[in-house]
């Protein structure tokens, strides 16, 4: 079924980011255009959830249908589950053994709130911490017309340990992830739509305007409450700043034209209920053009949620014909389910590989956007509910000094966080440290 | 009660015990009641900070509890060893809360463990309350009110109220989060990210675009499309064929253009008519006829949950078809002139589906691959691709004819002589293909075509046949089948039947995306077969059957898609008791906006994309096409869009007041915005408020051509205002009544999910609200809007949504359709409105001797009686089984995997849900069970259970969990009762945790309303208090919540009192 928005005017004066960074904490609150000197660094992350096929060595599906290679370094050898990313030996690394240690403890399903943050959701208060890609944003928003874009299949937030996102902003709150393809693409690709570049101006002015009565209506409200709580009116505040900000960075990006691309793969109205692979399909293309045309260099796409929520559950039965969710088949153990299981997480990856290859069809004047972009596909449970030695598989960025084709297995005592910090120091957004990291993974590089 | 000692364990093999041991945690949520870090770190224990704690009570938890939840091991996720014991001060209350209750209740320490001595349990005791009563009170003095944003639901009903404006607003909002006990309402949880924000505004403009009328009337798109046989000759309209289409002749309905088309030109007129056709797609043939009277529909059958039949809709169904003739917004209305029908004698010379039953040959079994063994049938005609003439777009492969190119239409066509009248069988072999490459078979005879998509049976699935991408497959014109190689294994797939007269008859076979073939095999079908008995049946036999039964309609709008539909129905179900031959006139409206309707933007250039369906099926239902169910005869469907009762709309006229002789336009907007403000931020406005929006429009007017375009930016900043969009509670810059305004609103917040009515804010602004409380609380229950709390606060508190994202197997439950599927959400619903409505005992929720059916849901459960499409209170037969949520097939089905029951979910559903009791969450990383144990699979439910909790790390919490789940055995994936399964009796026998033992759901009910009643009154109570009041339950609450139950208690257990009693308290009344 399409989603229909009722409301399908194009007029509307803003087409507004995605969610921006709550805390005008980090390269200042009006951003300018930098001046890009170089190639574009991007990052991706890309996650399922469940786990995957992980049938043990005495089990006869071992050979084919357990998602880690064979072998190790460069002498691996992909099982059926991976077959389709032999192309891109030479442009991905497989990792196998990382995980984040404050949620080895955890449900595997509860760890999916942590995949990008690392954070600690103990306890009964949740909190979460800020997530990797909106620290990459933090930097790498002053090039773009779009600080980042926090894609799904279900929309939204969700709820702890089933969130519908993979975004967090910088004070741990989840950020609404987006997933009808249409409203994305009128959202973000054709901002303004065929209206004049006057009648554009015009509508940024009305929405300047609007903003500026809304944030005094709100300061005027929030004293007069008092001592009361005002942390949620704050957070309606610091949204609204962004929202501001969003604006000022429309109008500075008012007369640059966007680049001109072939946007004809573009399947805008799939129905993932009858047809995944057109679904999943048409979000990586939506990805690929953002990249292409430098909309932003900040992604995450979360393709399905936890423990059998959101119609995702549904696309085992849908593309490989195996009757049965995909959380219930992780939970299986009937004869055969390895296979099942294996089948799904091959279609799966075969879909991340069609993505892979999109990105090095796609050029731009620094050549083939795979070379200058990271892209993290994984998930944050080996098997059922193990929120350890994730499936994570780390494709792109040659050209930002990463060395590929091996499988690299680590042991506990190296955090997962260790390769956000490498991913980031290579997207040129140096950091000491990322949550729990004790350091970077200097053997991804050339 | 009935007590059965030594249960004896029946065989029983359903599920495995690696998904029983974990997936309840799913079904549970996170309760996490964790007190401290889960054990990755080894905290230091804090210094006590209280000298009693120290000295006497620390030793004792030292000595009782420590051993399992200390520093060692952490039973039930709880650690004692580091709590705070400052409970006042500290953080850590709720935990010693929980530790209190637990004590008190006996349940800790465990049976077999060291217990407390008389002495030191009242020291503990007596500690524990102490300390916890003055944090509560401290707590209730300085807990700060967090503010409540309003929620997608919230947000919606009040833009709707405000704008007088029937349009689903919230849509396109982010999904609001959930608290912990998965209300949607808890102000912690409700974000304002920056996406809301640009979301209300996008949302604000155009709903204001909607609501503020245009100078000029819009056109009015009014058509009527009459049914008859030959009533169309000589008349404009279109037929609309594609895939599976089953276009109705034009000879057979005439198009007549009313309101404002009615004054074209005849060529104008038909060039709208050439836009418009009727299809009939996803109808058997047979369960249709045109009549010279009009159209005769049977009752529908419901569809079957399997690709692509689901979306086609039931069985039959007609639609008006307009391609790109229609408008995209407003209201519209559907008027059907309808009677009730008759059975036409059924033309004998038809193409019919086959259902399984029906399918007579099974050919697949035989052949694959080996062209020597297509001998199947004594009575079965062969004949082989190599013999066909007229091709069209194929080519001769080896035995094979394939297309040239795919997406283009084949044809290859042959003569055979049927050698006597009667039904056959027609089958086509041809290579396996992949389904997502969306092949199919055309088969065209008799003047009627009939498409199927091949099945590959599944060894023979996707695999093993080259994949080619849709993508590619859009781009160049390819066939499916890269290399028709010899590897590629042949299958058959029945097309359809065809009821044919002895001689020569003519048969087509190919179409679009055709799959190639080998061979084509038509059957004679015997007179015993189900299809034939079913078409030959006798006419009047039928009638008589149906006589006592009413037709009725159902309503539909969508859009038409390459092998559907995309729809939806709008409004209630009619029933038609019109007689045949005085038909009456039935209504129907909706909103265009809140419909799948066709994207404007969807390829103008396509020839079949476009389409708005306005449609409607009998909705009488039938479970199978062997009932013909009571006829419906349609004489017109007309259609009128948009639909204004007066013009201008209120939608504007309610923004735009009449303005007044002597009024200047800036003292006529300043009044206009000033009782949009109210009206928007439920209570009266300051002057420093007003002109903060009055001088916003006085920057605006200048700039904009006219007033009502400067008017409806200030009221976008409105709606886009925390006033607006929050339930603020403010300490008011001058007006005394805020407070009141404050309570109202929480108030219709609480009761209608929406936003204050005229007279809740009258009575506010007169400072007349809180005398007359009761009776408002009354008058509210009693409207209508009631039902959008009861819709939300019922979905959530029982978790329907589990429900609504359930996928059943469909072809282990064919009776489970769509419809059974809404009309148990419907169940539920209308069961705990019924409760309220009549002040029941909140008991009732646990056994009722009635619950809320239609026919159709009636007859899903087997009970008889119960005729007709609307939902009324049904008195339950003795031994029907059912009664009570805990019989509902919402909660059974929602707590099953689609295929088997699951009792672990069902019984965390129970404790959670039921008895606000919810049991502690899993420990971590689960231990697998010894799946390679050889007998594993043999084992039964309870051995499986059983073994499950003999693992020391599951037993514990086991016990007093499995038993709740295992009484509900007898109830099977979609909460039918079976007594039997695989041949073996059930065994529903299980030892409650108090050492009662129960047999199946009546004796549960009966421990439960025994021993239970109160916790049960307790968990509801709970559950209100946090939804009325927009947060989570602590113990703070707990001398209110005992208060209620005290005075619900006196005064029967009603839900109504219960109600009352939670608005009468000090937190709901002064907003804490």
């Amino acid at each position: 079924m399409t989603h229909k928005s009722w409301h399908l005017d194009r007029r509307s004066f803003l087409r507004g980011s995605g969610v921006a960074c709550a805390l005008p904490f980090f390269e200042g609150m009006t951003p300018r255009l930098t001046k890009t000197t170089g190639a574009p660094k991007r990052i991706a992350f890309v996650y399922f959830p469940n786990g995957v096929s992980l049938p043990d060595e005495k089990d006869e599906a071992f050979a084919q249908w357990r998602w880690f290679p064979h072998g190790d370094g460069t002498e691996y050898r992909f099982t059926k589950v991976l077959a389709s990313l032999e192309p891109f030996r030479k442009d991905l690394t497989i990792l196998g053994g990382l995980s984040h240690p404050l949620s080895r403890e955890l449900l595997g399903h509860l760890a999916g709130d942590t995949w990008l943050t690392a954070g600690d959701v103990r306890g009964d208060r949740y909190k979460n911490t800020i997530s990797v890609d909106q620290v990459a944003a933090r930097v790498l928003r002053k090039h773009t017309r779009y600080p980042f874009l926090a894609l799904s299949t279900d929309g939204g937030v969700g709820y702890k340990s089933r969130v519908a996102t993979l975004s967090f902003d910088q004070s741990g709150r989840p950020i609404p992830s987006e997933n009808r393809q249409r409203s994305i693409f009128e959202r973000y690709f054709s901002a303004g739509g065929k209206s004049s570049l006057e009648a554009r101006r015009a509508s940024i002015e009305r929405g300047k305007r609007i903003v500026d009565l809304v944030l005094e209506d709100s300061k005027s409200l929030r004293r007069r409450l008092g001592k009361r709580d005002v942390t949620k009116l704050d957070e309606f505040l610091a949204s609204l700043e962004s929202v501001e900000e969003q604006i000022e960075r429309n109008e500075t990006w008012l007369d640059i034209p966007m680049k001109d691309v072939d946007t004809s793969r573009l399947d805008l109205d799939p129905d993932p209920r009858k047809d995944p692979t057109a679904y999943l399909r048409a979000t990586y293309e939506l990805m690929a053009l953002a990249l292409e045309t430098d909309l932003t260099r900040v992604m995450t796409f979360q393709t399905g949620r936890e423990d059998g929520m959101g119609f995702a559950d549904q696309f085992p039965r849908l593309a490989v014909g195996v009757a049965r969710g995909h959380h219930t088949i992780s939970h299986d153990s009937h004869a055969g389910h390895w296979e099942q299981w294996g089948r799904y997480d091959t279609w799966h990856a075969e879909q991340f590989a069609h993505f892979v290859r999109r990105l090095t069809e796609l050029e731009d004047e620094h050549g083939r956007i795979l070379d200058n972009t990271l892209v993290l596909y994984g998930s944050c449970c080996s098997t059922t509910h193990n929120a350890r030695n994730y499936p994570l598989v780390l494709a792109g960025g040659s050209k930002l000094g990463l060395k590929h084709g091996s499988y690299r297995k680590y042991d506990e005592a190296t955090p997962l966080s260790n390769l956000f910090v490498a991913m980031l120091g290579a997207v040129g957004v140096p950091v000491p440290s990322f949550a729990d990291s004790k350091g970077t993974l200097p053997e991804l590089f050339a | 009660m009935r007590r059965f000692r030594g249960p004896e364990f029946r065989r029983s093999i359903r599920f495995t015990i690696s998904r029983l041991a974990t997936t309840w945690v799913c079904s549970a949520g996170i309760a996490v009641s964790q007190s401290t870090t889960g054990g990755a770190a080894s905290p230091t224990p804090r210094a006590p900070g209280d000298a009693t704690f120290a000295s006497s009570v620390q030793p004792i938890l030292a000595r009782t509890c420590y051993k399992c939840h200390g520093e060692k091991r952490q039973k039930g996720d709880v650690r004692l060893d580091t709590l705070d014991p400052d409970i006042t001060n500290g953080h850590d209350a709720d935990e010693w809360h929980h530790a209190l209750e637990m004590i008190e209740s006996g349940e800790m320490p465990p049976e077999r463990s060291r217990q407390l001595s008389e002495s030191d349990r009242r020291i503990l005791v007596d500690w524990l309350r102490e300390s916890l009563d003055a944090a509560a009170k401290l707590r209730r003095q300085n807990a700060p009110t967090v503010l409540r944003r309003l929620t997608r639901a919230q947000y919606t009903n009040s833009l709707r109220d405000l704008l007088e404006l029937d349009i689903d607003f919230g849509r396109t909002l982010p999904e609001d989060g959930k608290s912990k006990r998965g209300f949607s309402n808890d102000g912690t949880t409700l974000l304002s990210s920056s996406l809301h924000l640009e979301t209300f505004r996008q949302i604000a403009r155009e709903a204001l675009e909607r609501a503020i009328a245009p100078a000029e009337r819009p056109e009015v798109t009014r058509y009527r499309v009459d049914f008859g046989s030959g009533i169309g000759k000589g008349k404009v309209a279109a037929r609309t064929g594609g895939y599976q289409s089953v276009p109705l002749g034009t000879n057979d309905f005439a198009i007549a253009l009313m309101g404002d088309h009615a004054s074209l030109s005849k060529k104008k007129q038909d060039a709208i008519r050439r836009k418009m056709s009727i299809g009939l797609r996803g109808s058997d043939r047979e369960r249709f006829q045109v009549v010279d009277e009009g159209i005769v529909l049977f009752s529908a059958v419901p569809h079957i949950e399997i690709a692509p039949g689901a979306w086609q809709g039931p069985s039959p169904n007609v639609k008006l078809e307009m391609q790109r003739v229609f408008p995209r917004h407003g209201d519209f209305v559907m008027r059907v002139r309808a009677s009730r029908g008759y059975i036409p004698p059924l033309r004998k010379q038809l193409l019919v589906a086959l259902d399984a039953k029906e399918n007579f040959v099974h050919l697949d079994d035989v052949l694959l691959g080996d062209s020597s063994r297509i001998s199947v049938s004594e009575r079965s005609i062969v004949l082989p691709a190599a013999d066909a003439e007229k091709l069209t777009n194929l080519v001769l492969e080896g035995e094979y004819l394939r297309p040239k190119s795919v997406p283009l239409p084949a044809s290859a066509q042959f003569r055979i002589a049927v050698p006597e009248n009667g039904f056959y069988q027609i089958d086509v072999v041809h290579r396996v293909v992949q389904t997502a490459q969306m092949p199919q078979i055309r088969v065209t005879a008799l003047g009627a075509t009939h498409d199927v998509r091949p099945v590959p049976p599944a060894r023979l699935a996707a695999p093993r046949v080259p994949s080619l991408p849709m993508l590619d497959l859009r781009a160049g014109y390819r066939p499916f089948v890269v290399d028709a190689t010899e590897s590629i294994p042949a299958m058959v797939t029945t097309v359809c039947a065809a009821g044919m007269r002895r001689g020569t008859q003519v048969i087509k076979v190919g179409g679009p995306f055709f799959t190639g073939f080998r061979a084509l095999v038509v059957t004679k079908l015997p007179a015993t077969n189900a299809l034939v008995r079913r078409l030959e049946a006798d006419v009047a036999e039928l009638t008589t059957k149906v006589q006592d039964a009413a037709p009725s309609i159902r309503a539909y709008v969508g859009t038409r898609t390459d092998d559907g539909m995309d729809y939806a129905t709008f409004d209630e179900p009619r029933t038609v008791d019109a007689p045949l031959g005085h038909a009456g006139t039935y209504e129907f409206r909706g909103r265009l906006e809140n419909l799948p309707i066709p994207e404007p933007e969807s390829g103008d250039t396509e020839p079949l994309s476009g389409f708005l369906l306005l449609g409607l099926w009998n909705d009488t239902l039938v479970p199978t096409r062997d009932e013909t169910g009571p006829p419906l005869l349609v004489e017109s469907i007309e259609f009128e869009a948009p639909y204004h009762e007066v013009w201008p709309p209120r939608s504007h006229t309610r923004i735009f007041l009449e303005r007044l002789s002597d009024e200047t336009e800036d003292e006529y907007s300043r009044r206009v915005i000033a009782r949009f403000l109210e009206r928007a931020f439920r209570r009266s406005v300051g002057t420093d408020e007003l002109d903060r929006y009055f001088t916003f429009w006085s920057h605006v007017r200048p700039t904009v051509a006219t007033n009502e375009d400067a008017i409806r930016e200030v009221l976008i900043a409105a709606l886009t205002s925390p006033s607006f969009l929050f339930l603020v509670d403010p300490l008011s810059e001058s007006e005394s009544d805020s407070s009141d305004h404050a309570l109202a609103s929480r108030l219709s917040y609480f009761l209608w999910n929406s936003p204050p009515d005229e007279r809740l804010r009258a009575l506010a602004q007169s400072g007349d609200l809180r005398a007359s409380l009761d009776a408002e609380v009354d008058r509210m229950l009693d409207d209508p809007k009631v039902d959008r709390f009861l819709r939300t606060f019922v979905h959530e508190w029982l978790r329907l949504d589990r429900f609504d994202q359930m996928t059943v197997d469909p072809t282990a439950f064919p009776r489970f359709t769509r419809f059974v599927k809404r009309d148990m959400l419907e169940e539920t619903h209308r069961f705990v409105h019924e409760v309220l409505r009549t002040n029941a005992p909140v008991d009732t929720l646990i056994d009722a001797d009635f619950t809320m059916l239609n026919e159709n849901l009636a007859r899903f459960y087997r009970i008889p009686g119960v005729r007709g499409v609307t939902f009324r209170r049904v008195e339950l037969p003795e031994g029907s089984g059912r009664g009570g949520l805990l019989s509902h097939g919402s909660f059974l089905t929602g707590h099953s995997d689609g295929l088997e029951p699951h009792p672990i979910k069902r019984a965390v559903w129970l404790r959670k849900q039921l008895l606000d009791d919810p049991p502690p969450p899993p420990p971590p990383n689960v231990p697998e069970l010894d799946k390679a144990a050889p007998d594993f699979d043999k084992l039964t439910l309870k051995q499986k259970i059983e073994r499950h909790r003999d693992k020391d790390s599951c037993r514990e919490c086991h016990k007093g969990l499995d038993p709740y789940g295992i009484a509900f055995e007898r109830f099977n994936a979609v909460g039918l009762f079976e007594p039997k399964r695989k041949g073996q009796e059930i065994d529903a026998t299980t030892t409650l945790p108090d050492g009662t033992d129960v047999d199946g759901v009546e004796q549960l009910k009966a421990w439960l309303l025994a021993v239970k009643k109160d916790e049960v009154l307790r968990g509801l109570t709970r559950n209100l208090f946090a939804w009325a009041h927009g947060r989570d339950v602590t113990f703070a609450d707990d001398e209110e919540v005992a208060a209620i139950l005290e005075r619900v208690t006196s005064k029967g257990r009603g839900l109504r009192d219960l109600v009352h009693a939670i608005v009468a308290t000090a937190s709901f009344q002064n907003g804490r």
